[in-house]
């Protein structure tokens, strides 16, 4: 064994390999002075001393830093009086213990998801649905009772369904192979894919529902809607009160009960048509999905059953040019952003402290945080 | 006991907890990081003083960023993307004027180290400043060449090199002192 192979060895070892030597090597590195030295000094390199002046520097860059990130909470209420802050934190606990009695379910999330405010609860789930907290790095699996709080998503397998119930009453429901992200209260978030019912009851004062899609922005208030995001197209179906669709590449589109709008892939409408609340409410059954296994890639495939085939082609909203069309569109449904999109993002906002929470929808990838809907 | 508990929490569910509003836990990201992120700072800044603001500037541009972190990625490969990136940045926008990334340019380094282990960073001293930097990515924060090709936008397999020819070098011209 050569002080080369040992080089060889330090150039391919695997992270933190410098404690892992192999046996053969071993007994070189012991007999060879040189390779023994330059081991022990490479992993002394972790525990080098920094200067005295930049050790000592610490304490205050630590200061400076947070301060400046506005965190320390304990700052700003250094003026309030003893008794008031005794106050406050019995307010506080109080809170906590009355929330958790309120909502036994909750304790199925995750204990840095108790800090959370949760926005919807699952009331309903059938079959495999995984939840994804925000930032935690994987999906687990959903159950009922659970909350979700601004970021999480719920996404839900072949033949899978799940309802969100949101404090205000209203229900959002996803069919199979449908994904959501929540953003904010009542309905508003990120639809990937899949068909997802929205009921939306709408808040006093009303506040602006906006459901993010890679094709463009739904606004809405109060109101009974369908809208499936499908590989190649896409629709949406009102059977209640108004919608406004925002596309990324064709302007918008306000649809009313019983109306119907497709959309291509690349965000275009395609068509709109009165099709009537019974159709739409026949799009609106999430069980008649199930055995469908892609929807919406094939019109007769995805409608299925007989009520909708019926209804649809008495209506001629797919006419079979319109599905060449739709199947001829570029796919701009965005990507995930990955660290180096993020990155260029974050560095325009350098030197503005307002714009870094631009960044905050960056883990939705989605680039259609352009559009803006002031709501009805 | 908490400190423990922390001690042990990976840096992306504390990322994710910050997020979710602990902001607490900012100390104890900010303490994982602050040695690492200057031994790092000092192989291209000379001015102990730009290296400290330097320091700073970064870390306030991470943690304002931190709802911007994806679990996809490794956070330390994150990390020091964006120091690298803050940076050249500021160099470009001449905040820094001890900053030299010209590996030529780099004689020594700011850390004159201390007694006792302090004398390892000497053995990388003779190095170019961009090879002492993997070398430091690769054996001190034990990142692999693909995150390593993230941060430094080369190729993993001139990282590889680079790390090949260090390591010879090192050793080629410091026998007596490594013996």
């Amino acid at each position: 064994m050569s002080c080369h192979k040992f080089r060889e060895w330090l150039e391919n070892c695997p992270e933190a390999g410098l404690v892992n030597l192999p046996t053969e090597l071993r007994e070189h590195v012991d007999s060879c002075r040189v390779c023994s030295a330059l081991l022990k000094r490479l992993a002394e390199q972790s525990f080098a001393r920094l200067p005295a002046g930049m050790k000592a520097a610490i304490p205050d860059i630590k200061k400076k830093v947070i301060m400046q990130c506005h965190v320390r909470e304990e700052k700003s209420g250094s003026a309030l009086p003893v008794v008031w802050k005794l106050a406050l934190l019995s307010l506080v606990s109080f809170l906590i213990l009355a929330v958790f009695y309120v909502r036994p379910g909750s304790s199925g999330r995750s204990q840095s998801a108790t800090v959370a405010e949760a926005l919807a609860t699952i009331t309903r789930l059938d079959r495999e649905v995984e939840k994804h907290l925000a930032g935690a790095p994987d999906y687990v699996l959903a159950a009922v009772s659970d909350t979700l709080a601004k970021g999480d998503s719920v996404r839900t397998r072949k033949f899978a369904e799940v309802e969100l119930t949101f404090s205000s009453g209203s229900t959002v429901s996803l069919g199979p192979d449908a994904h959501f992200q929540l953003s904010g209260s009542n309905c508003s978030g990120y639809q990937q894919q899949g068909r997802v019912l929205f009921k939306v009851k709408p808040l006093a004062p009303p506040v602006p529902i906006e459901v993010t899609t890679p094709l463009g922005l739904t606004a809405v208030l109060g109101t009974v809607f369908v809208q499936e995001i499908g590989t190649d197209t896409s629709f949406i179906g009102v059977s209640d009160g108004v919608v406004e669709f925002r596309s990324k590449a064709d302007g918008s589109n306000v649809l009313r009960a019983g109306q119907l709008l497709l959309i291509a892939s690349s965000g275009k409408v395609l068509d709109m048509k009165e099709i009537g609340r019974e159709a739409v409410t026949a799009l609106m059954d999430l069980k008649r999905l199930q055995p469908v296994p892609e929807p919406l890639q094939d019109y007769d495939k995805v409608v299925g059953d007989e009520v909708s085939s019926q209804t649809f082609e008495a209506m001629d909203v797919y006419p079979a040019s319109a599905t060449k069309q739709i199947s001829s569109e570029p796919d701009s449904a965005p990507e995930e952003a990955d660290i180096e999109d993020v990155l260029p993002e974050f560095d325009e906002t350098e030197g503005s402290e307002e714009g870094q929470s631009g960044n905050e929808d960056v883990t939705t990838g989605a680039s259609n945080s352009t559009l803006g809907v002031s709501g009805y | 006991m908490a400190s423990v508990e922390n001690h042990r929490i990976t840096d992306e569910l504390l990322v994710a907890r910050i997020v979710r509003g602990e902001k607490k836990m900012l100390d104890v990201l900010f303490d994982r990081y602050i040695e690492r992120l200057m031994r790092y700072v000092v192989l291209f800044v000379k001015s102990q003083e730009e290296a400290k603001d330097i320091t700073q500037d970064i870390l306030v541009k991470i943690f304002k960023a931190l709802g911007s972190y994806r679990s996809s990625g490794r956070f330390e490969s994150w990390f020091f993307t964006i120091a690298r990136r803050t940076l050249i940045d500021c160099y470009r926008k001449k905040k820094l004027k001890t900053f030299s990334f010209d590996s030529q340019e780099i004689e020594e380094p700011v850390a004159q180290p201390q007694e006792g282990s302090g004398k390892a960073p000497e053995l990388l001293q003779g190095l170019p400043a961009r090879d002492r930097e993997i070398l430091q990515l690769r054996f001190l924060e034990s990142l692999s060449y693909e995150e390593i090709a993230e941060i430094t936008g080369m190729a993993p397999g001139t990282l590889r090199n680079v790390v090949c020819r260090s390591l010879k070098r090192l050793q080629e011209d410091n026998p007596d002192e490594l013996s």
